[in-house]
């Protein structure tokens, strides 16, 4: 498919700050947020993020890069609710966080279905601890998640009965069976093949045209923050920080062609690329 | 287990084979079995003082069956088995849960459970002969301590393990502290538990026969021990049977109630 977009110059792709085109409700909002660890055998603390300060906007897709031991996780895990900042300030619609909450929702890397839980039963896991399995039409809310993420057949199957993609459409639908406002996803991809992993960045896009949800993506490949992402967020080596946020102004649906055609796709990669390289070189520099 | 094979087919693939095949395999194993240990005593390479005949083990458990001996001794035994046991899984269990989910409850009875785990449980027997003489209770009591620790320290285990990520999962789907429990720890113990469950009956079983053949006029481990004081192999042969039948018995009753309660549990053929 032919876009007609033009080229945008490196100057404005470099540039911080969201795209006029997005919406500029915050959600989330974190400010001069320090997040340490308690190393209980070598009696110090890890700063994981230090002065860190962003805003993520409701409906937007802000995916995260970053080296390896930044503080992703870190990050993502603090918008959950597990994580208390040591200090500065987050919000979710305006009110500091204090745990976990139904308007966010959370699909892990190591997936974390329960393994004596049946594919649907683990679907409709979170619904149940919140009570809402009960309620009237809440059996038929699971089913239909199954569904779309094209787990009908392997509703009776164990985890350990399903591959690698299987479960993660698993977690995905436990995430999305919640309909949270905010949907934090770690790294969700990364454990499956590539093709797997083209055809459910496809099929999240789709679900997330229907849904409209915010959503935190962490990844290790800037060629998923492109075709995903509405924003890049770039952090740099511990302790955390944000270094850029690069706008991603690919025109929407992106499962209707292929980005990495778009003559945006380059140059942004390239720039998201140096970025990074400074960033663990930096950190491969001072043993970290 | 579906397994995908081309070439080539299996010798004997009949119906028939399929059905009654293994069956048969296992009866003409255990018949060779018996008919070479029979012509190993029979031909007097074996003295029968060391070997009963087969035979005359099959008329000694025939014997036993009618004078209504071997009835009454496997009741016996039985009974102290199933009290005792049912006590050890009625205390560890839910001993063994909390001590793994308090460090508290850990602090308080850590010091007892481990010194009684790393004792020689027979090192206690004269003990509680000494406080209760040969009445069941020392002997429930020495299955009780017996079974109990496995039991107690595979639960512990089980809910120190549980998977982080898991705990993670639950917590941010807004799982109450109470909820973390019943729907993440438990179930993730279950299969600790069974495990606990199953060495703990082997444990029981050592209880059992160790409190029988110290000084006790009942019980298979008393018939076996009181064989061997006379000079019966035949006698002592067929209650070792009679033992291996039932230890048998209860290790396959325990897999399959494991298997309907912890039906996720990947099977493993290495
Ligand atoms: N529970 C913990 N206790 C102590 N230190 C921790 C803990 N969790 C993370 N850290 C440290 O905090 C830093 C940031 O960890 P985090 O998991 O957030 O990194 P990340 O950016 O997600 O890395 P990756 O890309 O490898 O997943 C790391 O140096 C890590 O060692
Ligand atoms: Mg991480």
């Amino acid at each position: 498919m032919l876009l007609g977009s033009t080229v945008m110059p490196e100057s404005l792709v470099a540039s911080g700050g969201a795209t006029a085109t997005l919406p500029q409700r915050a959600t989330v909002e974190a400010r001069d947020l320090t997040i340490e660890y308690e190393r209980r055998r070598e009696k110090t603390r890890l700063v994981a993020l230090h002065g860190f300060t962003l805003t993520v906007y409701a409906g937007e897709f802000l995916a995260v890069l970053g080296p390896s031991g930044c503080g992703k996780t870190t990050f993502i895990n603090t918008v959950a609710g597990l994580l208390p900042p040591s200090e500065g300030t987050i919000t979710v619609g305006g009110k500091p966080i204090e745990g976990p909450g139904p308007d966010r929702a959370m699909v892990f890397q190591e997936y974390a279905l329960m393994p004596w839980l049946s594919a649907w039963d683990n679907v409709a896991f979170g619904l149940d601890l919140q009570g809402r399995l009960k309620q009237p039409g809440g059996r038929d809310t699971v089913q239909r998640f199954i569904e779309l993420v094209g787990l009908r057949g392997f509703e009776r199957s164990y985890p350990h009965e399903l591959s690698g993609g299987m479960r993660q459409r698993v977690g995905l639908a436990r995430a999305l069976v919640t309909e949270p406002q905010i949907l934090l996803m770690d790294e969700p991809f990364a454990a499956v093949d590539a093709m797997t992993r083209e055809v459910m960045q496809g099929e999240l896009e789709r679900i997330l045209a229907q849904t409209g949800q915010t959503v935190i993506f962490i990844t290790h490949s800037i060629d998923e923050a492109i075709t995903l992402g509405d924003r890049i967020v770039v952090i740099s080596s511990r302790p955390g920080q944000i270094r850029e946020i690069i706008p991603v102004p690919l025109p929407r649906p992106r499962w209707e062609y292929d980005t990495k055609a778009h003559p945006l796709f380059v140059p942004i990669r390239e720039h998201a690329w140096g970025l990074l390289q400074k960033e663990v070189q930096g950190n491969v520099a001072r043993g970290g | 287990m579906a397994r995908e094979r081309a070439a080539p087919p299996e010798p004997f693939a009949t119906a028939a084979w399929k059905r009654f095949g293994p069956t048969l395999i296992t009866l003409l194993n255990v018949g060779t079995f018996f008919a070479i240990w029979q012509w190993v005593v029979a031909s007097g390479f074996v003295s029968k003082l060391f070997l009963p005949l087969p035979t005359d083990m099959v008329a000694s458990l025939v014997d036993l069956i009618q004078t209504g001996q071997l009835w009454t001794n496997v009741q016996y035994s039985l009974t102290n088995f199933t009290v005792g046991f049912v006590l050890s899984i009625i205390f560890g269990i839910p001993l063994g849960l909390l001590m793994g989910a308090s460090r508290l409850v850990n602090r308080i009875l850590g010091p007892y459970v481990w010194a009684l785990y790393a004792t020689p449980r027979i090192a206690l027997v004269p003990l509680f002969i000494l406080w209760l003489g040969f009445s069941p209770q020392a002997k429930i009591i020495i299955i009780f301590l017996s079974g109990v620790m496995p039991i107690l320290v595979s639960s512990m285990d089980g809910v120190k393990t549980v998977d982080q990520s898991l705990l993670k999962a639950a917590r941010v789907f807004g799982a109450s502290k109470r909820q973390l429990y019943t729907r993440v720890v438990l179930p993730f113990t279950v299969p600790f538990i069974m495990t606990g469950v199953r060495q703990g009956i082997g444990r029981a079983l050592i209880g059992l026969l160790v409190s029988e053949f110290f000084g006790s006029s009942k019980g298979i481990g008393y018939l076996i021990e009181r064989a061997g004081q006379q000079m019966d192999p035949a006698t002592m042969f067929a209650m070792l049977a009679v033992l291996v039948a039932s230890s048998v018995g209860l290790v396959a009753l325990m897999s399959s109630i494991e298997k309907r309660i912890a039906p996720w549990r990947e099977e493993v053929h290495v």
